[in-house]
Parts: C-alpha cells; structure tokens; sequence
C-alpha cells in the first residue's frame, strides 16, 4: 500500500504517489534554483507546469488513476533536467544586451526627456527579509548574492552591519507604485514601459494569490507570515553562528603565532608563546606533537563548524552533505577534545608527588645579620616574606634555563644563639627519585661572607626539567635578641613580625627530603 | 572538442528561427510546436523550449492568448507580431544566405 496525495497543477486535479510528489516538487525546486530570478523566470515554470500537467494528463488514459514514481521519472526525462536546459549566464547577457539596445534606441527616440533617474527603494517582493539586499541589487544591477554576501561580511566586520541595515530599512521607501519600479530598475518611464510593468504586477499578483490560496490550504493562514519570522530568526542565528566562528578563529591565530600575552613570561625572543607553554608543561615531545594534533582538531573542527553551520542556515542548505559534514565536524571535535582531556590527566599525574632538598648555607655568630640583595621589593605574608625581583615577570627564560624571581624568606625563632641559614627547593614529578631530582637541580646564588649574606634576585632551573611547580624558599633562624639588617631595614623577633611557626604543607600525599648532610627523608 | 558539442551548438542557433517559422503559418501552443522540433530532431529534451518562448516573447516577436482545454490544462497559444513576422522573413533570407554558402563550400 502506498500513500497518495492529490494535487492540483494548473487546474486540474491529480492524484499522486507521496514518493512521486516529493519528486516532481523536488524537480521545480531545482529548476526555479537554475533560472535564479532571471527575467521571466515565473513564466517558464508556469509554461513548464502546463506541460507536466499535460504530461501527467497523457499517463493517466485508461484506467489508470494514480500517477506514480516512474511516470514521473519519465516526464523529467521528456522534459531534461533544469541544468541541462537553463543556461542562466548566457542568456541572462543576452537580455541585458537586448536591453541595454533597447534602452538606447528609446532614448534616441525620445531624445533629452527620457531622462530615467534610478532611485533606490527596498523591493519586498523578492525580499529575504526587508528587502534591502534586493534593493540594492536592482539599483546597480547585480546579482543579489553577491549583495547579499557583501552583506554578510559587513555584518561580521565592525558590527555596525545590522544597525546600518536597520536604518536603510527604516529610510528606503518600500517600492508601491508601478512607477517606483520602474525607477528602481532605472527603465525610462513611458507608457510603454508602465504598461508593460502593470502586466508584469497583475501577472505575479495573481499567481501570488493562487500562491497564498494554496499555502492557505496546505499550512494554514499565516504559514507566510510564520515562514518571515522564522527566516529573520534563523538569519539572525546563522550571522552570530558565524561571528562567534570569526572571533574563535582569531583568538586561535592569536594563540598559534604567539606574541599573545597569555602568561605573563617572557623570553630571548618575547612574549611566552602557547607553544612554548605547551613545551615547557608537557612531559616529552611527543606529547607535545600529540598536544598539537589534538588541539588543532578541537579548535579547527569547533571553528569550522560554526562557520558551516552558519552558512547552510544562511543559504538554506540542507541535505546529507551539510548533515554529514556537521557530524565529521562534531566527532572531530569530541576526538581532539578528548586527546586534549588525557594529556592533561597526564601532566597532572606527572605533578603528584613533591620532592624537596634542604641545603645549609652556613650558621653565623653575630649580634646582626645582613642580607644584601639586589631584589628591589619586598611584600609580607604573615611570616613569609616574597621578594618579588621582577614582578612584571612570572617567569623569564634564557638559555634553557627557566628564571622565576620570588624569593620567600621565613624567619624562625633559633633553638641557640646562632643565626642558621637553610635554603630549601621543592619539585613535583610522578616518581619521589623524578621530583627529588628535580628539586636538586634549582639553583640559586647565595653566599655567606663573614656577618653578611649575599642573595642572588632569582633561582633557575634547567628547561628540559619542565615546569613542574618549582619552589624554592630560605629559612633563617634569628636567636632571641638578635636581630637582622634586610637591605638597611631592620628585622627583630617577635616585634616588627609575628614569627610563629604554622607548617602548613601537609597536603602532599608524599614527599621525601634531602637533607644537607645528603641523607634521604621519606614521609618526614 | 567533441562533436556532439558542435551539434549541440548548430542546433541552438537555428532553433529560435525554427520555431518562429512553426508559428508563421499559424497559431500553436508549446505541445504541438514541441511535437514538430522532436519530430525533426531539434531538441532532445522539451525543457529547452520555454525559456526560449519567454526570450522570443519578451523581445516582442511572439505573444499569446489563454485558451481553456476540455480535460486538460488552460493552454497558451502563440503567435508571430508584426515585429516577429518581419524578423522571421529577415532570418528567411538570412537562412537561404546560409545554406546556398555552407553547400558551396561543402561541395569545394
């Protein structure tokens, strides 16, 4: 059993095959696509209608009472597909051509009053949505796609697209009057020519008329008023689709070619780039090439997508092209964005287990300690001090070493009556051995000459270590009355400082200590 | 090149004569001029036929009137105007113009 549907072409009443249907109408979709608004465009369908309904007509002696798929096959066979039959560029010069001959034989003939000035006004009858495009068109004489597309990309330019449009649809009159018409197609204005316009309006008003009877019929009474709302709507969809792809394509250029202040480091050569980040946080290179691949896919498939998905809205198109591509598009994006997810789990794990050393510096007998250093600030966190040597910077690097400039200092209170001075450098890495190591590699100049101690402005690590929360702080324990010179400031227990101790660094799962007499603490 | 290109493209130029001169001896709706341009081998496919019936009419040379059918679709029959007519006379000329030349040069 198949379902049929009966309709009407031309007047006389079929009844047709569902499967049949979608087909034929298929068919004069196409073809109104392939004549693209060209001059008499509606009176080749229309011509073209009669002769399927002659056609359908013809199939149909006899019993049969049904037309089905395979006449309908036959008849766009008779017929020719719309591509093989509408040349639209040739002929479309050819019209041009003869108008353009002909306009100038009307203006020999009527010599200096066929003055025909163009005016523009918004033609809502070919409108998308007020008509301005069309407009536009008609009045220099282009294809409205390209207005159209020209168009577009003002509207993703600057912004001011939409309110520029706004306004020329509030001032440009909308074409009423035959004459309008005419001057808006810039046709010279003579009996002739209105004649010919009336004939043209009465012809579209009345096939229009049979157009809303019909949707009338099919999608009830506003279906066209419902079909502009929802056109304006999906417009206005596809143009922020669009637009929020531009904005994400730039920011990811922005990203790949660096310069982009994203981390306040730098460099030899500048700005740390997300590259570079990306080196310095991954744990090898593979992972970096992997890092890249599954970011490019995310980004690249998002960006593209928005794009897509705004242009086939835009141009309504809608088969499984577009819906295959969307997808491809969207699994894309789902692969790239769980590479992305499992490298970071990765880094993180690489980042679980702290390792720490604790060196001493030396251990001093003086009434005052003094500590000189070329950190020109200083900032107080209860009983840590931050010396912050450049705090433009978190980070600097230079010849594969990694430079971060904030030296902690936390005063004790001594057990005797010497000043002990520790310095101590903390890691992260999956292994105890892996962060250990890595502590042991951050370095930072510190002397002691005598009562005086010389403090260098940053610490360093090499660069293949990777950033892996690197720490570095220095203990000095201050006897009771003694007191300490920080750059010609005065430092004392207990007065200008609460001194009391707070370890609160218990939050590592596990750490392990090598102590400056080179034994090993686990879990100390 | 290929030669059904070429056919394809001598037959064009002659088809827009072709039907004017359909339509010089008497008036005729798409149906029936489409039966005379098969028979002849004009046209392959009946497509072809309208968007040139439109280009004829708006340049004048051909116009209409509707005509009901009984059983079928209203029809819209054609016909040559004064400027048609002339043309076509102007093309016949041209044509014999034509062939006397092509078989001169067919036969050197």
């Amino acid at each position: 059993m198949k379902k049929t549907i009966s309709v009407n072409i031309k007047g006389i009443n079929f009844i047709i095959e569902e499967n049949a249907y979608e087909r034929l109408d298929n068919y004069l979709v196409r073809l109104r696509r392939s004549l693209n608004n060209q001059e008499g465009s509606e009176e080749i369908i229309e011509d073209i209608e009669i002769r399927i309904a002659e056609l359908c007509k013809e199939k149909l002696n006899g019993s049969k009472e049904v037309v089905e798929l395979v006449d309908i096959e036959s008849i766009i066979e008779t017929l020719g597909e719309p591509e093989e039959y509408v040349h639209t560029d040739e002929e479309t010069t050819n019209q041009s051509q003869s108008h353009s001959q002909n306009q100038s034989q009307a203006g020999k003939q009527e010599e200096s009053d066929a003055k025909h000035e163009k005016r523009l006004y918004r033609d809502t009858e070919n409108a998308q949505i007020a008509g301005v495009c069309q407009g536009i068109a008609n009045y220099f004489n282009m294809d409205v796609v390209i207005i159209r597309i020209i168009w577009v990309l003002i509207f993703l330019f600057g912004g001011f697209g939409m309110l520029l449009y706004i306004i020329l649809w509030i001032v440009v009159p909308k074409t009423n009057s035959t004459i309008d018409r005419l001057r808006m197609k810039g046709k010279p204005i003579t009996v002739e020519t209105v004649r010919e316009e009336v004939e043209n309006a009465a012809d579209t008003f009345r096939k229009s008329t049979r157009k809303f009877a019909s949707q009338i019929r099919e999608n009830g009474p506003y279906a066209k008023k419902i079909n502009f709302i929802g056109r304006a709507v999906s417009v206005a969809f596809a143009l922020f689709s669009i637009f929020i792809g531009i904005i994400s394509l730039i920011a990811f250029l922005a990203f790949l070619v660096g310069g982009f202040q994203f981390i306040p480091a730098k460099t030899d050569s500048g700005f740390l780039s997300i590259s570079q980040i990306g080196e310095l946080a991954l744990s090898s290179s593979s992972d970096v090439s992997t890092a890249w691949i599954g970011g490019s896919m995310l980004a690249g498939s998002v960006i593209l997508f928005l794009f897509l998905f705004g242009f086939y809205i835009l141009f309504k198109l809608k088969n499984k092209w577009t819906r295959t591509s969307l997808w491809l598009l969207f699994l894309t994006a789902i692969v790239g964005g769980v590479i992305c997810i499992w490298l970071g789990l990765k880094t993180g794990r690489d980042m679980t287990i702290t390792g720490e050393i604790k060196r001493s510096i030396g251990v001093v007998s003086t009434e005052q300690l003094i500590i000189e250093s070329d950190l020109p600030q200083w900032a107080n966190t209860g009983n840590i001090k931050v010396i912050a040597g450049n705090q433009d910077w978190l980070m600097e690097i230079k010849d594969n070493r990694i430079y971060n400039s904030d030296i902690r200092f936390k005063f004790r209170e001594s057990k005797d009556s010497l000043f002990h001075i520790h310095e101590i450098a903390s890691a992260k890495a999956h292994t105890m051995t892996a962060a250990v190591k890595k502590a042991k590699n951050i370095h930072h100049p510190m002397v002691l000459i005598g009562d005086s101690l010389k403090v260098g402005t940053s610490y360093d690590y090499p660069k293949s270590d990777k950033f892996r929360l690197q720490d570095f702080y220095v203990i000095i324990e201050i006897p009771a009355n003694k007191s300490i010179l920080f750059n010609g400031k005065l430092i004392q227990l207990g007065k200008d400082y609460d001194f009391e101790e707070k370890e609160s660094e218990n939050e590592y799962t596990e750490r392990g200590r090598l102590r400056g007499d080179g034994r090993y603490e686990h879990n100390y | 090149m290929n030669v059904e290109n070429t056919q394809q493209q001598m037959r064009k130029g002659i088809l827009e004569y072709c039907i004017l001169s359909i339509l010089k001896s008497q008036e005729q709706y798409p149906s029936e001029i489409l039966e005379k341009l098969k028979e002849a081998k004009l046209i392959v496919v009946e497509g072809t036929l309208y968007p040139l019936l439109t280009r004829l009419k708006n340049a004048e040379l051909l116009s209409y009137r509707w005509e009901e059918s009984t059983g079928g679709p209203p029809r819209k029959y054609y016909s040559l105007t004064d400027s048609g007519k002339e043309f076509t006379e102007q093309l016949d000329t041209t044509w014999q113009e034509l062939q006397t030349a092509v078989e001169k040069i067919i036969k050197d």
